[in-house]
């Protein structure tokens, strides 16, 4: 085993597999170790990529030269847009993956990736050494030394399994714990909480009665995660809808003294918005019905995943509670649901490149950091990835605002806010979703990708041509007049006012409920466009007002926002700052005036003073 | 945590005077200046204040105010009383100890002084005691900034708006409709972010809600120009012919030579303020130049400036010599009389005359016309009873009753811009609604009501989806 690399990824789940390639992507000789390389982007839990919020993450991964979407797109058996109801701003695309599939794209992607070595082995132990490196020990298994190393290692930090009463150390079914890494972390001065999550219980599919459950079906034109996929995709498979009803919840009530979330057995803290069923009977007991859904694993394996029976009742009580639900009467149970106890790193301890702020060169992203979701996971994993080299390299670190990406609302979210549960992204969550669409991930970050070296020219190339038939069309569109019976028929049949003179076409975009297929028919109007050009140009028109009222603002903040604070800046110098200010700040060390901002105790004056103090020159250090 | 101290009542002679500290320090003055080292909560102490004893290790090493040598059981600057109060149960959410020293201000800067000695104890900011308060959590924005109103307040009617709004009651009704807009963000997002849990919200049945919610909107915005008026003191212009007595009547009222007075006519050449105190409140009386024809230029520059003033007026008084004395030509009428009897003071514009006196009742061959309310400024006949007329038609119109009303600018922008959301995000529900962007038009006017209470909450809509509805597919 060669054993000097720039980077060392340990881990190789979402955030793993990101961080690895981009690393290598930027020229960093590269190692990936894992416990096992053929579990490489193993899906830990529903087999599903994307879906609102998350698929926007994905899109934006995509743009910016990650992997996610490209295999999403490979192995994608069922495609749906979820929130079609809603404006475009909020559709988010969602994908059932052929879990097997999944995993070998992503590993023969990763073989075939230059500079980028997988190896098995768990990390024991590991110290920085004098010259900044890391020694890196793997136990009977050798040692390696890096420059920068990327932890990605998800629940497997002190994991514990729980079903019943039953507790198996590991972090995910059949696989062990890393407890040795997650004493040596903490060795080092890494604070870490307690977390939980669940999964639910996995089902043979062909011990299911089919006519018993309701099938929904994907879209007749599934929109591809990745601007790379060039074929269209199709959809292999269906999902079934089912319920559970009062003798489930009556059941599942009855294992309530053996719930080690009830008993007090599990105590970190689980996610509100994905709690076990047992959760929700507790907490909705007036609801006598919950919608499960049943997604394929994937084609040919046999498997059906409960999507929204995450549990960790005994097994038995389980048992007899699926087999409650409409078609499951026969059901064969592969796997029962568990919950897993973990340890996280509390995020607020990182810079947004990913480092630790304490331990230059240590890198924390995915799910060890307190996230819970693959989307979550795989962008911090780039963000560390392409950080870790830009910093060995020199360069600048790549930092993404919060009216830019979801992944830097997902950034600036997790190193300032102090996590009360497993962190998932929603458009909620961004206060500039209007223009953080899935359809403009392109137009937002591909040519940053580009211009780090994540994307290829051949990309850049086929989104410039892109981009200039858009460009076209919306001029055409701008200069075409609306007037008339055709447009105020097309009009009152989207529910629009009729028109009092002629205006350019395209401002009737912005009204809501206005198509634009629609709108060029009732012009007389050819067009060149894909129904996905098209909705890329009715979407930015339909917000270009919020937009505008929100880029005001957003240019307001921007040159505090994104004012750097040099890397040793001397707190306790800086007389301008009140002594609870310098405090806080000289702990957290922002790397932006934006950061330092939402630290809680740092008052508009503190953050006056510290203006003055960058504009004077650095207070610095004594030498 | 630093700890703040300051002198709370003005710097003078006084027969006592209030220091506050404000911070964790509170307990350790108590215990090396006051001699307790337990303290109970809210009691009232008596007790000796010591300077430190030296040896104690409460001087900073080389400190300039280091206790004389011989001081070994340190100096009783003062005996006095003290409270402590604990927190968070305290007005800043910190400990806060309060001194009540006498008066003397050579005394209470020694106890300052000393006080500033100690570790970590600092003088306060400028409404620094209130602002840990907010910190705190204690009081929101709004009442933080009514506190220093209530301090400030010129008229009794703005003293009890102020203290209405400390109370609360101004928080109270934004806070009901920053819930009400939360509680729709809440289905919006919802319906948004779960939509493959929830059914559809109806968003008709939310028209009402949202129409009761502009309506609040509007009156508050409405009830700001009275609140702007509350935060001023009126002004009360004087006028009249020249050497009627304008400027004696000022002298009088406020009880001192204040204004230059002479038998010589205009001798008041430009405008000039006093502030009078009324039962109600705090007036600008305005002593403006005397009307009559003019001799000169510099007659007619100063009579335009009387009429300048006479337009910023909230209430005019127009006094009149009550002997034929003051009249240029001994006895005609003169020229401004008409004037006095009610026709405007602007020509062409609705300033009347709310008051009219008739100066000199002492002088032989006074007499006061009809309407005109006779006073000296020599004996001060009339003058009480002018001060009543007064303030009674200064502050008539000026009362706000039970209804609160916003003062500042900050408030009233982020009602107005809350309301022009709501107004948006109604037009759009009553049609075809994008939930999307009824989501944003809501958000922003649930986002102006949170500024104005001083409150970031992000995660508020988040926090209240999870608890309310069944999450978790």
């Amino acid at each position: 085993m060669q054993n000097r690399f720039d980077v060392v990824v340990i881990g190789g789940g979402h955030a793993g597999i990101e961080a690895a390639y981009a690393s290598a992507r930027l020229g960093m000789r590269t190692a990936m170790v894992s416990m096992e390389t053929a579990a490489i982007g193993r899906m830990s839990c529903n087999p599903a990529i994307g879906g609102v919020a998350k698929g926007q993450l994905v899109r934006d991964l995509d743009a910016l030269g990650g992997l996610m979407g490209v295999a999403a797109d490979t192995a994608g058996i069922q495609f749906r847009m979820l929130n079609l109801s809603k404006g475009p701003a909020v559709w988010g695309p969602r994908g059932q993956m052929d879990m097997e599939l999944y995993a070998e794209t992503m590993q023969g992607i990763l073989r075939a990736t230059p500079g980028l070595t997988l190896a098995d082995g768990e990390l024991a132990d590991f110290r920085r050494l004098p010259d900044g490196r890391f020694d890196l020990d793997f136990g009977g298994r050798g040692r390696m030394e890096c420059r920068a190393l990327i932890v990605t290692s998800g629940t497997f930090l002190g994991a514990v399994m729980h079903t019943g009463l039953n507790q198996t150390p590991g972090g995910r079914i059949g696989e062990a714990a890393s407890n040795k890494l997650s004493e040596s972390i903490r060795g080092l001065g890494v604070r870490t909480r307690r977390l939980k999550t669940g999964t639910p219980a996995r089902l043979a599919a062909d011990s299911i009665d089919y006519a018993a459950v309701e099938v929904q079906h994907g879209d007749p034109e599934p929109y591809p995660f990745s601007f790379r996929t060039e074929k269209p995709l199709k959809n292999h498979a269906v999902c079934w809808i089912t319920h559970t009803n009062p003798e489930t919840h009556e059941i599942l009530r009855g294992g309530f003294d053996r719930s080690p979330m009830f008993t007090g057995v599990i105590k970190g803290i689980g996610p509100r918005y994905c709690p076990s069923i047992e959760d929700k009977i507790c907490r909705f007991a007036d609801k006598d019905s919950h919608h499960l859904f049943l997604e394929p694993e994937g084609l040919n394996n046999g498997r059906i995943y409960v999507n929204g029976f995450s549990s960790s009742l005994p097994a038995e009580i389980q048992d007899r509670a699926l087999r409650t639900l409409p078609g499951l009467k026969d059901c064969r149970v592969l796997r029962y649901g568990y919950a897993v106890e973990y340890d996280s790193v509390e995020s607020t301890q990182l810079h947004p490149t990913y480092a630790c702020k304490d331990i230059p060169g240590l890198y924390f992203a995915g799910q060890v950091n307190g996230t819970s979701g693959y989307e979550e996971a795989a962008a911090q994993g780039l963000m560390a990835g392409i950080n870790a080299a830009l910093t060995i390299q020199g360069k600048a670190p790549f930092l993404l605002g919060r009216s830019e990406s979801y992944i830097g609302v997902l950034t600036d979210d997790l190193v300032s806010l102090e996590l009360e549960e497993p962190y998932r992204m929603f458009t909620s969550r961004a206060e500039y979703r209007l223009h953080l669409r899935q359809d403009n991930a392109e137009e937002r970050l591909l040519e940053k990708g580009h211009g780090l070296g994540m994307v290829g020219d051949d990309v850049l190339r086929k989104y410039a041509a892109w981009k200039a038939k858009l460009a076209r069309a919306r001029a055409s569109l701008g200069s075409a007049r609306a007037f008339g019976p055709e447009v105020d028929a097309f009009l009152a049949a989207c529910g629009s006012a009729p028109l009092d003179e002629s205006v350019p076409a395209l401002s009737l975009l912005r009204r809501p409920n206005v198509g634009m297929p629609g709108l060029l028919e009732s012009l007389s109007l050819e067009t060149d466009l894909t129904a996905r050009e098209m909705l890329i140009l009715e979407a930015s028109e339909r917000y270009r007002g919020f937009w505008d009222r929100q880029l005001k603002e957003i240019e307001r903040n921007k040159r505090l926002e994104g004012l750097r604070i040099p890397e040793h800046f001397d707190y306790p110098a800086a007389h301008a700052l009140s002594t609870e200010a310098r405090q806080k700040l000289a702990v957290k060390r922002p790397l932006t005036v934006g950061l330092a901002q939402r630290i809680s105790g740092v008052t508009p004056a503190d953050i006056s003073g510290l203006i003055f103090h960058i504009n004077q020159g650095t207070p610095s250090p004594a030498r | 945590m630093e700890t703040i101290v300051a002198l709370s009542t003005p710097p003078g002679t006084s027969g006592l005077a209030v220091l506050r500290l404000s911070g964790p320090a509170c307990r350790g003055v108590a215990k090396t200046h006051l001699g307790r080292g337990a303290l109970q909560a809210r009691h009232v102490y008596y007790g000796a204040f010591r300077v430190a004893p030296s040896g104690t290790g409460a001087w900073k090493p080389g400190s300039p105010f280091a206790p004389a040598q011989d001081n070994a059981s340190g100096e009783i600057l003062d005996r006095l009383n003290f409270v402590f109060f604990p927190g968070p149960a305290s007005s800043t959410g910190e400990d806060v100890l309060e001194l009540y020293p006498h008066g003397n201000m050579l005394l209470v800067d020694r106890i300052l002084k000393t006080l500033l000695d100690f570790p970590r104890v600092r003088l306060a900011g400028p409404g620094e005691f209130t602002r840990r308060g907010f910190e705190s959590g204690k009081i929101d924005l709004l009442q933080a900034e009514a506190v220093g109103q209530l301090i400030h307040a010129q008229t009794v009617e703005a003293v009890r708006n102020a203290q209405r709004i400390v109370a609360g009651a101004l928080s109270a009704p934004l806070k009901a409709l920053r819930d009400a807009l939360v509680d729709l963000s809440v289905r919006l997002e919802l319906d948004v972010d779960f939509s493959e849990e929830e059914a559809d919200p109806d968003y008709a049945s939310w028209v009402p809600r949202l129409e009761s919610v502009q309506a609040e909107l509007a009156k508050l915005a409405t009830g700001f120009a009275k609140g702007r008026d509350l935060a001023r003191s009126p002004r009360v212009v004087i006028m009249g012919a020249p050497n009627a007595g304008k400027s004696s009547l000022i002298n009088a009222l406020v009880d001192e030579d204040r204004l230059l007075v002479s038998e010589i006519p205009g001798t008041t050449r430009d405008y000039v303020e006093v502030t009078l105190r009324l039962p109600s409140g705090l007036v600008q009386l305005v002593d403006t130049a005397g009307l009559g024809r003019p001799v000169d230029g510099l007659d007619e520059l100063a009579m335009e400036r009387t009429r300048r003033q006479s337009e910023t007026a909230d209430v005019r008084v127009w006094v009149q010599d009550g002997t034929s004395a003051g009249t240029e030509d001994g006895g005609a009428p003169h020229p401004f009389s008409a004037l006095a009897s009610g026709v405007p003071a602007v020509p062409g514009t609705e300033q009347a005359f709310v008051l009219r006196l008739a100066s000199k009742s002492d002088l032989p061959g006074f007499h006061a016309p009809e309407g005109f309310l006779p006073v000296s400024n020599r004996t001060r006949a009339g003058l009480r009873e002018f001060r009543e007329r007064l303030d009674a038609s200064v502050f008539r119109d000026r009362g706000v009753g039970e209804d609160i009303v916003l003062t500042t600018e900050r408030q009233f922008r982020a009602v107005m811009a809350a309301r022009e959301r709501v107004e948006t995000a109604l037009h759009g529900m009553r049609g075809k609604p994008a939930i999307e962007i009824l989501a944003f038009e809501i958000r922003e006017a649930a986002g102006y009501l949170q500024e104005l209470l001083g409150e970031i909450s992000t995660d508020e809509i988040l926090g209240k989806i999870f608890s309310g509805f069944c999450i978790g597919k």
